[in-house]
């Protein structure tokens, strides 16, 4: 059987500041960030739209 | 009315290698090759979604991209249907080196499997499944 993948599921953005690109994609793209996650002393968001696609996945 | 976006259509890595790329993620990933556009680009296919291969040296006036064009850069995560076990044999046929996993995560709508590899650029490929679906 030939191995595919279907979607993407989420993808990480590297970011210089977590507040301001969070509250970027909320503003202008209407993303909701959904939980807070601290990894290793690191604040991140994950930020989904209504579809569920990700768009942080928090440093991991 | 709330403005929002939907889904992603396509996103643009940059390639070192338009060709290797190319063929990586078709051999690897099951994608489809497919050119594109007046000056050929060269997309990779799959489900409802594609990935544009930009070599990272392209001018940015022809085709233009984020301030950050080396390539390496990206870090992805793909659903496949298949569980995580398949994905591991399937990685290891494909003669690629496996970083990690198969490892519980969250993924975008709840727990996945997932098996990180490199693609040529050194990306960060992740391939998930979610075991309940």
């Amino acid at each position: 059987m030939r191995f595919t993948v279907d979607r993407l599921d989420h993808l990480v953005i590297n970011t210089a500041d977590v507040e301001l690109a969070a509250s970027w994609y909320q503003r202008v793209l209407g993303m909701e960030a959904v939980w807070r996650i601290e990894v290793e002393d690191f604040p991140a968001f994950i930020v989904i739209d209504d579809k569920g696609n990700d768009f942080y996945d928090g440093m991991e | 009315m709330r403005f929002t976006v939907d889904r992603l259509d396509h996103l643009v890595i940059n390639t070192a290698d338009v060709e290797l790329a190319a063929s990586w993620y078709q051999r690897v990933l099951g994608m489809e090759r497919e050119e594109f556009g007046p000056d050929n680009r060269t997309a990779l296919k799959f489900g409802g979604q594609k990935i544009n291969l930009r070599p990272h040296d392209a001018d940015m006036r022809s085709w233009f991209t984020g301030v950050n064009s080396k390539p390496g850069a990206a870090d992805l995560c793909f659903v496949t249907a298949v569980g995580p076990e398949d994905v591991v044999e399937h990685l290891h046929d494909c003669g690629i080196a496996i970083e990690a996993g198969p490892v519980a995560k969250e993924g975008a709508l709840g727990i996945i499997q997932s098996v990180y590899c490199r693609d040529p650029d050194g990306n960060l490929i992740e391939i998930s499944s979610y075991m309940n679906r």
